[in-house]
């Protein structure tokens, strides 16, 4: 199994390698060994769509062919020769230490931490491994997402009973990329490397010693990995946009594959991130039809998939009619894709999207709270108190409150819109979410605690990103005015 | 023309003195001073005076200065302050807020021949003074403490706050007296004996401690120095005294005039009397208190930074590191039994998995056997439901069961059956995870959507398939259609 896995990794850092150069060293090697998940993922899913069984022989086969063939792209068209540099291969000597350090520490280690819905998760790829897609008992890809299923059959095909070791290294990569992202954005504004690192360093430590986020390095479920690829599409988007460099709009659909293919409801997120950045028009028509299609594309044929299975199962939430309105939403996202030229939207819709997406989703909880005032008033005061004192964030959501008192002054920084268009819209898409099923409770494992940590390291980066923007009296005249990339 | 001002020392010190014991006084009456943890009593009084000082410095200061044009106009006004605050003190009378101290109270029955019986004496807090284990049960009659005609009760203790005594007599005419730290009470029954309660008040003087001393001594300073310094306030800005234009010269740093701080002023205004009023209707919650004053804090702060970025970084800096120790305190003491840890698992194994999730017994049974419970018809003898302690509606829901029935059926397997089953094929074991012991189930014959019949024999449970029942023959139980 472990030789699968640093297959799995060679072929990550394959594929990124296409970019050294373009993209900065530690970026590319950390995100390789997301990148060989997700292409597992997709190789598995692409095998099951066709009813082929999942068998270790067939994607250690697949694996290597891919590598392969990635490698031998890369040599003719000498891009290994000239993309490896030193720091490169330090890079990825340093990651694989610390990557393969994980696995083995958690291998021998087993610290899992488990809920009933972690064993649904457990029992799904079981029944990927058993039928494909064609049997499901406790759940299903109507009620859970099949990234994190997927994953767990990894070990499965090697004869292990599921994956203890793997979560870990999420959360290790999360660590990187987000300090890495964070200290990014910071260095535009605050000169001092002490203070740079210190901002991000104490935000991650906070972040990671709130006790509901510290479970989740073994937690076996979704949300914590939900919240890393989301966190990170919309990074690669902001430094595309930030930096002139289409490069990191590539890595976009696969983090959002990969966030949509975590949970039901995250579509309904992706759908909100792409509408604001199509708003933004920071990014030309024709690239944003090449960043988001992938996606849409793939989540629309994920859906279709799901619409044709009749699973049956305890813990389905989504019914036929749900996912044909999430269809819907998909097309008619792509639609816009191709309508950013017309006059109309440019002019009038596009430029107020960031907060006509939020005010659109407020109106509609507005009017489901009217018929069912009890509901949605129930709803907050239990997600304030979860947010607040129950749900194991600790001190976390204190300080964010603490923090956005503290700068609720005029501060600009690039993109600040979106991002503040995204994390409110996201807020109220747990309230809208609400409407729509029994209502939530208090205890930490209660789904909208949980999925605060989607959201949270958007809110830090933002928090981050203010604080060192505020820090500076004036702004950088850089900064102001973006030209379209 | 508008003329610059000179900041006066002497307003400035006297209006930070008045500030200061504004917010003691409204710690000490409002707010519930004594009953406050210590360091909260540093922070309330601390933010009260904060807010108070920012409030005076920006909206009274300069009419202070714009007014301050002859020294006559001073003196007339101090002189009239003085005589309000008198008449106040003269019309309200005054006693301080109850501190901690050494209260004595002594009951002394004064009747010719009548016994006087306490009820009860309730403390500060309503909690009720037992008076067996305080008094002696020898001295108790039922649940009342007898004192005899010229005798007397008596009875010291430290607290914050007055006491309710309520009295009784077993014979009447009678009469009591009672002394409370220097008041004196006379009590008298003429027609009858029934209790009377008496209050006596928290706010005399008793026998404190030094440091309660020093406070119950700032407490009337405070008080004095709060009502003469605003009937000063009021005379002195009420009077038509000539004001002159000026220009506002109070500043926190250079270049940096108060003006800049107006809504965090006034935000922190509305907090006060918020939480003022809040506090005098309802029991004053803690962590309300220490909410509102957080975010007038903040916003306080928020001013401070916006004008001095250098601090921005640092003044964020100190927010998360506060945050990360309160992580840490909350994972070293755990508020509620929902935290969580990372905690060392012995075994890999998807069985101690399902095990860990804490899974009522039906939902451990429906994880081990998901493959073959599907669909299925189960039927059971009610007591062995019983000791299997299994949720009929559990089963169905996450089964998605044809059917479960209870059968009176001879459940109980002999050895010759058990023996003859195990011979059948490789069983497959699932253990019970509360009661104790393990599921068979063949899985060779097993098949969704199949009847299975619950067997058991000592602590080993078969799940059996009718019709493997029917076709071998091991089992000798009659089974319904």
């Amino acid at each position: 199994m472990f030789l699968f896995l640093i297959e799995l990794f060679l072929l990550g850092l394959a594929i990124t390698t296409y970019f050294a150069g373009k993209l900065p060293d530690f970026f590319l090697a950390v995100t390789g060994v997301l990148v060989g998940y997700l292409v597992y993922f997709m190789n598995g899913f692409i095998l099951v769509l066709v009813d082929v069984p999942l068998r270790a022989s067939w994607m250690a086969l697949l694996v290597s062919l891919e590598l392969a063939g990635v490698i031998l792209h890369q040599g003719l068209t000498k891009r290994l020769v000239s993309g490896m540099t030193r720091s490169l291969w330090l890079h990825y000597l340093g990651v694989a230490v610390v990557y393969f350090g994980v696995l083995v520490f958690f291998y021998f280690n087993n610290f899992f931490f488990a809920t009933t819905d972690s064993v649904y998760l457990v029992v799904m790829a079981r029944n990927l491994v058993e039928s494909g897609l064609s049997k499901w008992y406790f759940s299903s890809p109507r009620g859970m997402g099949l990234f994190v299923p997927f994953i767990q059959t990894i070990p499965m095909l090697f004869g292990l009973d599921y994956a203890w070791f793997i979560q870990p290294a999420f959360m290790a990569a999360f660590i990187a990329l987000f300090v890495f992202f964070a200290e990014r954005s910071a260095r535009r504004f605050i000169q001092s490397k002490v203070m740079r690192g210190l901002l991000v360093f104490l935000t991650a430590v906070l972040y990671v010693s709130a006790d509901l986020v510290f479970i989740m390095t073994t937690y076996i479920h979704t949300n914590f990995d939900s919240g890393l690829f989301f966190f990170l599409a919309i990074a690669s988007l902001y430094f595309g946009v930030e930096e002139d460099q289409p490069a990191w709009f590539v890595f976009v659909p696969a983090f959002l594959m990969g966030f949509g293919a975590l949970r039901t409801e995250n579509v309904i997120t992706a759908l909100i991130l792409i509408l604001i950045y199509v708003g933004s028009q920071k990014i030309q028509s024709r690239i944003q039809r090449r960043v988001f299609l992938p996606y849409l594309i793939f989540q629309f044929g994920l859906y279709l998939r799901i619409l044709l299975m009749h699973p049956d199962t305890y813990s389905d939430q989504m019914s036929n009619g749900q996912i044909l309105i999430v269809l819907a939403g998909v097309a008619a996202v792509a639609a816009v894709l191709y309508l950013t030229e017309t006059k109309f939207l440019r002019s009038f819709i596009l430029p107020r999207l960031w907060w006509l997406v939020p005010a659109g989703l407020l109106a509609v909880v507005s009017v489901l709270g009217a018929f069912n005032f009890q509901h949605l008033l129930g709803n907050l005061q239990v997600n304030l108190k979860a947010f607040f004192v129950t749900g194991n964030w600790g001190a976390v959501w204190w300080v964010v409150v603490a923090l956005a008192l503290l700068f609720s002054f005029r501060i600009q920084f690039p993109q600040k819109q979106q991002l503040l268009g995204l994390i409110l819209s996201f807020f109220i898409m747990i309230a809208l979410l609400g409407m729509l099923r029994v209502p939530y409770h208090e205890r930490w494992f209660d789904s909208a605690n949980r999925m605060l940590a989607h959201i949270a390291p958007l809110v830090l980066f933002y928090l981050i990103t203010l604080a060192a923007a505020a820090s500076v009296p004036s702004q950088p005249e850089a900064l102001k005015g973006k030209k379209l990339v | 023309m508008a003329r610059k001002q000179k900041p006066s020392k002497t307003s400035n010190l006297l209006l930070l003195v008045l500030s200061a014991s504004l917010a003691l006084s409204l710690t000490m009456r409002v707010f519930g001073f004594y009953t406050l943890p210590h360091i909260m009593k540093g922070i309330v009084t601390g933010y009260l005076a904060l807010v108070l000082a920012m409030i005076f410095f920006r909206f009274i200061h300069p009419r202070i200065l714009a007014r301050s044009g002859r020294k006559s106009h001073k003196v007339l006004s101090i002189g009239m302050a003085v005589l309000v605050t008198v008449f106040f003190f003269i019309l309200i009378p005054y006693h301080i807020t109850p501190i901690r101290t050494t209260h004595s109270l002594k009951i002394v029955n004064t009747s010719d021949s009548a016994e006087i019986s306490v009820w009860e004496i309730v403390l500060p807090g309503a909690e009720a003074l037992d008076l067996p284990g305080t008094f002696g049960a020898d001295q108790m009659s039922g649940n009342r403490l007898l004192i005899s005609p010229g005798e007397s009760l008596e009875y010291t203790r430290e607290m914050a706050g007055g006491v309710t005594v309520r009295l009784g007599a077993m014979a009447w005419p009678a009469q009591a007296n009672i002394n409370w730290d220097d008041l004196a009470y006379d009590l008298a029954w003429e027609d009858d004996g029934d209790a009377i309660a008496i209050q006596l008040p928290g706010w005399t003087w008793g026998s404190p401690s030094l440091p309660y001393r020093l406070l119950g001594f700032m407490n009337i300073v405070a008080d004095l120095v709060s009502v003469l310094g605003v009937a000063w306030l009021a005379v002195f800005l009420l009077l038509p005294f000539p004001e002159q234009e000026g220009e506002e010269r109070w500043v926190l740093w250079e270049q940096t005039p108060l003006r800049a701080f107006t809504i965090s002023i006034v935000v922190n205004l509305v907090i006060l009397f918020g939480t003022g009023i809040y506090a005098g209707l309802f029991e004053a919650e803690l962590h309300i208190l220490l909410l509102l004053l957080g975010v007038g804090i903040l916003l306080i702060l928020r001013d401070l930074v916006r004008r001095y970025r250098k601090w921005l970084l640092r003044v964020v800096l100190t927010v998360l590191v506060m945050g990360i120790a309160v992580n840490g305190y909350l994972y070293l003491n755990p508020p509620h039994e929902l935290h969580q840890t990372l905690t060392f698992r012995p075994y890999d194994s998807y069985e101690y998995l399902a095990d860990r999730i804490g899974a009522r017994n039906a939902t451990y049974l429906s994880i081990g056997y998901y493959q073959y419970l599907r669909g299925s018809t189960l039927v059971i003898a009610e007591p062995l439901y019983e000791e299997l302690d299994l949720e009929e509606g559990r089963l169905h829901q996450l089964n998605r069961l044809q059917d479960f029935r209870f059968e009176n059926y001879e459940y109980q397997l002999t050895d010759s059956e058990v023996n003859a089953l195990l011979q059948l094929g490789e069983w497959s074991t699932w253990p019970n995870r509360l009661g104790g012991g393990e599921y068979y189930l063949l899985p060779e014959v097993s098949e969704p959507g199949a009847t299975y019949h619950f067997f058991s024999y000592g602590q080993l449970y078969f799940l059996v398939p009718s019709g493997l029942i029917e076709d071998t023959g091991v089992i000798d139980v009659p089974l319904s259609d």
